[in-house]
């Protein structure tokens, strides 16, 4: 190590900050300027979520009243005003909610559809998926609710997806996929468990593969002419249906 | 020297890298600093780096058993219950967090305002109807909670409430959802059964003393008579040695006067506060500024009205009568002072800011008298002597009826327990103390039973033990034929009707298959048809398993009817199924239509917020402190 007067000492500093002065401000200024641009950023994001989340009381209170008029206009309000916002989301939830009760399905549609084209990566958007694809379901368009019940076996969402997958598939005619659907429904947990018919069409359903033997004596039915017995009625539109009484 | 380290340094690469790292790290600073504290080790639960404290649990789990009322002491009796319970209310607060944490991932947040409007609302807070800063400011010193602690817990609350009543009152039911799931729940089914009564077959039946003696032969088991012990056995418990215990004047005043501080009633403290709230800065100022004008002869409620915090104002600053806890520690210090009424403190600082305290009243502790307390006394001490006789007794039961293995009459004078004799009982119908597994154990155990030694000490419950040797031996065995001769003969008719009722059955339902007639055979048995219209799955119409099979049977098509034949308890049924009718909201009665409305609706909106649980819980990062959760 040598030794140095002060003056070398100076100008060997001069010299360091001619080499790297420039990079360490350009450093400095990006560094502190992506953290203010950050906290201004979100600061930003804090104030609109804010009056989002006020205007959104107007409709909680509506929700409240059961005044369906004013909910509507409230919910219109926060949809256009905050229109990014996951208050949005839930405005439009009501308003297809309220468009439903009015047996306007095609409004319900509209709301629903514009949440998950605009929400892809909200939360909320799988929800709002599951209902679509349900108001689908009841206008005959099954075909095209398929696609918005496909979930992963680990999302939270596949078991209670699944069960409408089976309505939509019934609906289509499609009975042996409808009964998988079902049947994975039920083994995925226990959301569905409390729905009041599902075991009782999957053992319907079920009953179309195989006919149940009575506990002891297998039976064929065969034609039966006297001793009274009335032609069954017209059973065209009825899915084989013999079934458990409901476990409750 | 420096510079050249410096400027030798900046040249090489992981220099640079360096500066590159400590850049990024300024913009990250908000976003690195909450991950780095997850792991919390007195946290109840620690949730994707948040931690579920161990205090926010304790007031989940007394609000939770409050909830359950009675109920509770009748769901968690043992310790893996109370274990359960304990693990279901950290459950439910994990999934409440992640909720909560979904909900602020979502951007769901509530303005200031809103936060002081729930506020001003809350009724516990609220002073005649008006919102009470002073109310507020007493129930946040019970709750030993902080203001900011309950203002996120506020903020918490609402968010959580508009996502949840978001998602839940959305919810719809649409009128095909309803009619396809009515269609299968309200099904109505015609048809008839006719049911077939074994007894109907038991007259006239013989049976031969061959049939009588196979059947013996082959079902001796159902004759076995279990095996069968009485012992001999000496019991401790605590009580019965509690009676004689003697307890003499003199042990009655010693215990009195050495536990003097349990008749002891403490002196109560009733005290007045100015708080000076610490978010001003210069609180320890203005709290000695105070007290100066205090010392100075102002009067205490004149300061508390001009003190700048309004939450001190009310009422002059009353807290009431202090309990010991209540307060935090140094609050409580500086009350320990105070001994006169009128005394005021030194400005004191805790959470809340600097108080300035004044002794308002004084409740002198008093002590109980002897003669209120002897009862009480009596009753320590009898216990007390018991169990020491319970612990000498025992041990010496312990070791002398290892010692002698072969007797228990030496035990017995030794300790003074009488040697009693138990009832002949089995393994099922032992009673009372014999019921106990461990004890039967024991008696039918080899080395009483065979090598008739004395049995261990076995330890029933607290405080009550018991040692038993065998006195009587009966081993398992068949009845004789002759004791059980009508029983078979009962049995063996009863399998005979039961084929024969069968039989018949069978007969029918095949007759009935190829469209014979069969009323001829119905009257001549004195049979008859039940008629079944459109019975529903509640029906009464048919005996439990009867409708089970009537709602499983496969749908007649094409005009043929389904026939089926069972057996059942007492009769053999042959069911006809004529017809199946979907359940039809239009045509059914209003009362189950809306009950299986209200069922669905419940269903989705339940399946909706679950399914949204399930999603978080399955990607929340969750660590358990199971430790710190329990008693």
């Amino acid at each position: 190590m040598s030794y140095q007067t002060e003056e070398q000492q100076i100008e060997q500093l001069k010299e360091w900050w001619k080499d790297n002065g420039t990079p360490l401000i350009v450093g400095a200024v990006l560094g502190l300027s992506g953290f203010f641009g950050y906290r201004y950023w979100t600061e930003g994001q804090i104030a609109i979520q804010e009056s989002a989340s006020e205007a959104y009381t107007q409709v909680s209170e509506q929700i409240e009243n059961k005044d369906t008029a004013k909910l509507v206009e409230a919910a219109q309000a926060v949809k256009t005003q905050f229109p990014k916002t996951s208050y949005a989301i839930l405005s439009a939830l009501q308003l297809a909610k309220a468009a439903v009760d009015e047996k306007n399905l095609d409004k319900a549609m509209t709301e629903l559809t514009w949440v998950v084209d605009n929400h892809s990566n909200n939360e909320l958007v799988e929800i709002a998926k599951i209902r679509l694809a349900r108001i689908l379901i009841a206008q005959e368009k099954a075909d095209q609710a398929l696609p918005l019940l496909t979930f992963e076996n680990e999302s939270g969402y596949f078991e209670f997806a699944s069960m409408i997958k089976g309505d939509a598939l019934l609906s289509l005619g499609k009975k042996a996929e409808a009964l998988e659907a079902y049947r994975a429904a039920e083994s995925a947990g226990k959301t569905t468990a409390s729905h009041p018919t599902m075991k009782l069409q999957i053992e319907a359903l079920a009953m179309g593969e195989v006919a149940a033997p009575a506990p002891t004596s297998e039976t064929t039915a065969t034609e039966i002419e006297e001793t009274g017995i009335e032609p069954a009625k017209d059973t065209a539109t009825e899915t084989k249906e013999p079934a458990e009484e409901a476990t409750e | 020297m420096v510079m050249d380290s410096i400027r030798e340094g900046v040249k090489k690469p992981w220099a640079k890298i360096l500066i590159f790292v400590i850049v990024i790290s300024f913009v990250g600073a908000g976003y690195f600093t909450s991950a780095f504290l997850s792991g919390d080790p007195y946290a109840a639960a620690v949730v994707n780096g948040e931690s579920v404290r161990k205090d926010d649990f304790d007031r989940a789990y007394s609000r939770t058993r409050q909830q359950y009322g009675e109920a509770f002491k009748q769901f968690v009796k043992t310790d893996e219950q109370e274990r359960n319970f304990r693990e279901n209310v950290l459950q439910d607060l994990i999934s409440r967090t992640v909720t909560l944490q979904a909900a602020q991932d979502l951007g769901m947040r509530v303005s200031t305002a809103q936060i002081r409007k729930t506020i001003r609302e809350i009724p516990a807070i609220q002073l005649e109807g008006v919102y009470s800063e002073e109310m507020l400011d007493r129930a946040l010193l019970n709750l030993n909670m902080s203001r900011e602690k309950f203002k996120q817990s506020i903020v918490s609350d609402l968010v959580l409430g508009q996502l949840i009543s978001g998602i839940s009152s959305s919810e719809f039911l649409l009128p095909q959802e309803t009619e396809s799931s009515f269609q299968l729940q309200g099904q109505l089914r015609s048809g008839r059964a006719l049911p077939i009564k074994y007894s109907l077959f038991d007259a006239g039946l013989e049976i031969t003393d061959e049939e009588i003696d196979t059947f013996y032969q082959a079902k001796q088991e159902l004759y076995r008579i279990e095996e069968k012990v009485s012992v001999d056995y000496l019991e401790l418990t605590l009580d019965s040695l509690q009676t004689d215990i003697e307890v003499s004047e003199q042990g009655i005043t010693d215990f009195y006067e050495e536990n003097i501080e349990r008749y002891k009633t403490e002196e109560q403290k009733r005290v007045s506060h100015i708080l000076v709230a610490s978010e001003s800065d210069d609180a320890e100022k203005k709290a000695i500024a105070l007290k100066a004008r205090l010392t100075a002869g102002e009067a205490f409620a004149e300061v508390v009205k001009e003190s700048s915090d309004e939450f001190s104002a009310g009422e002059g600053g009353d807290l009431g009568f202090l309990v010991s806890g209540d307060m935090e520690e140094s609050f409580e210090d500086a009350v320990k002072l105070l001994q006169v009424v009128g005394d005021i403190s030194e400005p004191v600082k805790t959470s809340f800011g600097y108080h300035i305290i004044k002794l308002t009243e004084l409740t002198e502790g008093e002590t109980q008298p002897l003669d209120d307390v002897k009862e009480q006394i009596v009753i320590a001490l009898k216990k007390q002597g018991a169990e020491e006789a319970f612990y000498e007794k025992s041990r010496v039961l312990e070791e002398k009826s290892f010692e002698i293995t072969d007797s228990l009459v030496d035990v017995s004078k030794q300790i003074n327990v009488e040697i009693k004799t138990s009832p002949l009982f089995g393994r099922r119908a032992a009673t009372g103390v014999f019921a106990n597994q461990e004890v039967k154990d024991a008696a039918f155990g080899e080395n009483v039973v065979v090598a008739k030694m004395n049995s261990s000490v076995i330890s029933i419950g607290e405080n009550h033990v018991l040692v038993l040797r065998i006195n009587t031996h009966k081993p398992s065995e068949i009845k004789p034929i002759d004791d059980v001769r009508t029983q078979v003969v009962a049995s063996l008719k009863s399998t005979k009707a039961k084929v024969a009722a069968t039989a018949f059955g069978d007969t029918l339902k095949e007759k009935l298959s190829k469209s014979e007639d069969v009323s001829e055979l119905i009257a001549l048995k004195g049979l008859a048809w039940k008629d079944l219209d459109k019975i529903a799955r509640t029906s009464a119409a048919l005996p439990y398993l009867q409708l089970q099979q009537f709602f499983k049977m496969v749908n007649p098509a094409d005009g043929v009817a389904t026939i089926e034949a069972m057996p059942d308890n007492s009769e053999y049924v042959v069911l006809v199924l004529n017809a199946i009718e979907a359940g039809n909201v239009e045509s059914a009665d209003k009362a189950s239509v809306s009950q299986a409305t209200q069922r669905l609706t419940r269903f989705y909106s339940d399946a909706n917020y679950s399914s949204l649980i399930a999603q978080q819980r399955s990607e929340a990062d969750v660590t358990l402190n199971l430790d710190n959760i329990s008693r």
